[in-house]
């Protein structure tokens, strides 16, 4: 076996590997901006699909999450957050943002279907994740499958209830109902998984 | 009214804020009480970074490999780096060479699917111009930062490929350090292939056949090869890289398929 068959790096980057070159490409270090790319694209281009399927638009938002990356890298504080929560949550605002300022709110119910149908998340997903990413992922499988529904819709199209209840045509206080148990019951077994 | 932290209503209150589905008036109060309770603060940002789980657990789609050139290409508009504003007027344009429309090799085909991105360098390069002058003259010395990426650590790079395969990931990333003079490559994920077969490394400038640049078997540090014997001038009108498969020690033109392929950015 040559050494070109060994894998130089793990396929999944370490938290310190994303760290690091985050902190890198806050110096204008483009080599390490550009091997953060190859370690997130994927990532984050999922997160967006996940809160707009349309593969154009998201590519263009991806292209405005990196810029962003890039000019803010230097607001990163590895004391206060893991990077890849760090990097997603960019990932997630900047799309609500993109998809607010373009207006694009005809597509929502299609988008909704994305986000009640996407997969739950398989062994690479949970493998990728943090700690806490894992713990709430088992605790979402102790919920019902529609309060953890709406629990995504909420969080992923950034929803109020009157909009959640629209888009699921149903009466706002079933809606609220939904969303409170459902916060209470991860909230009560998160507790007991940290 | 005061919300006493660590209550059923303050935990309500900090899940629906972080939810995002607090909204209006009481999103407002909310927020007031917030300003004032360090410990309220603290309850809604345990449940930001529950919650943030959920993105994470979102599963990875690769995108399409030509959008790392289209970032890359934005980055000197994005923010000026220190060293770069005084000779920003002589950053490299992109080159406009008439394309052989009557090739059928893979290479002529890779050429075709650049047209989009090159109008774009195109453009950013115009408008990186306007933009170095305002920025030159804001002060953007970075503070120093105690970690380093140390894959990437004191690489000055002014050219730059990430080679990915049919599903977009980026495997091997193609760099010219500016510093040693030298052509490089780095792996970032393992790259598949034959013990009786090799990995060769190939510069493509439109309407022209490709060169080599050398072969991926020996590397210089575990995951890297440096390229000792290509110059600069060598990727002058480079515009895509690609490693094909080859008999071993490589070929005079590739013969083997095309594993992994990227645009070369010039930064």
């Amino acid at each position: 076996m040559s050494d070109i068959d060994k894998p130089p790096l793990s396929a999944t980057p370490s938290s310190e590997q994303l760290k690091a070159a985050l902190l890198s490409s806050a110096q204008g270090d483009k080599v390490a901006f550009a091997r953060l790319y190859s370690a997130i694209s994927s990532k984050l281009f999922g997160v967006i699909l996940r809160i707009h399927n349309n593969r154009s638009v998201a590519e263009e938002i991806l292209q405005e999450v990196f810029i962003n990356i890039w000019n803010h890298a230097a607001d990163y504080d590895p004391s206060r957050a893991e990077p890849m929560a760090w990097l997603c949550t960019i990932a997630r605002n900047r799309t609500l943002d993109f998809l607010r300022r373009a207006q694009i709110t005809d597509e929502l119910t299609e988008d909704m279907e994305a986000v009640i149908e996407s997969p739950d998340a398989g062994p690479a997903e949970l493998y990728l994740a943090g700690q806490n990413a894992r713990a709430l992922s088992q605790c979402l499988g102790q919920l019902e499958s529609r309060q953890r529904e709406a629990i995504n819709l909420a969080y992923f199209s950034d929803l109020s209830h009157g909009e959640l209840a629209e888009r699921l045509t149903l009466p706002l206080g079933t809606v609220k109902t939904w969303i409170r148990r459902g916060l209470d019951k991860l909230r009560t077994c998160l507790g007991r998984s940290l | 009214m005061k919300i006493r932290p660590q209550t059923e209503l303050s935990q309500k209150l900090a899940a629906e804020y972080a939810l995002g589905t607090l909204r209006g008036g009481a999103r407002r109060r909310f927020e007031q009480h917030l300003q004032a309770d360090a410990a309220l603060r603290a309850e809604v940002s345990q449940w930001q970074s529950r919650l943030q789980g959920l993105l994470e657990l979102a599963p990875a789609v690769p995108p399409p490999a030509d959008l790392w050139p289209k970032i890359a290409a934005r980055l000197d508009v994005a923010k000026a780096p220190p060293v770069a504003t005084s000779n920003a007027s002589n950053q490299p344009s992109p080159r406009h060479t008439p394309r052989n429309t009557h090739g059928t090799h893979w290479f002529d085909k890779l050429w075709q699917a650049l047209d989009l991105w090159r109008g774009l360098a195109l453009a950013g390069a115009a408008a990186s111009l306007v933009l170095a002058v305002l920025l030159a003259q804001q002060s953007s010395a970075p503070t120093g930062q105690p970690k380093v990426d140390t894959m990437t650590a004191g690489i000055a790079a002014s050219q730059i490929a990430l080679l990915s395969g049919e599903d977009g990931t980026p495997k091997v990333m193609v760099y010219w350090d500016d510093k040693a003079q030298q052509l490089r490559a780095k792996k970032l994920q393992a790259v598949d292939k034959q013990a009786n077969q090799s990995l060769q490394l190939w510069a493509i400038e439109p309407g022209q056949a490709p060169r080599s640049m050398g072969l991926l078997d020996s590397e210089s540090q575990p995951g890297q090869v440096a390229f000792s014997g290509v110059t600069l001038a060598a990727l002058d009108k480079a515009q895509v890289m690609a490693i094909s498969v080859e008999p071993i020690g490589g070929s005079a033109q590739p013969t083997g398929p095309v594993i992994l392929k990227g645009a070369l950015v010039r930064l």
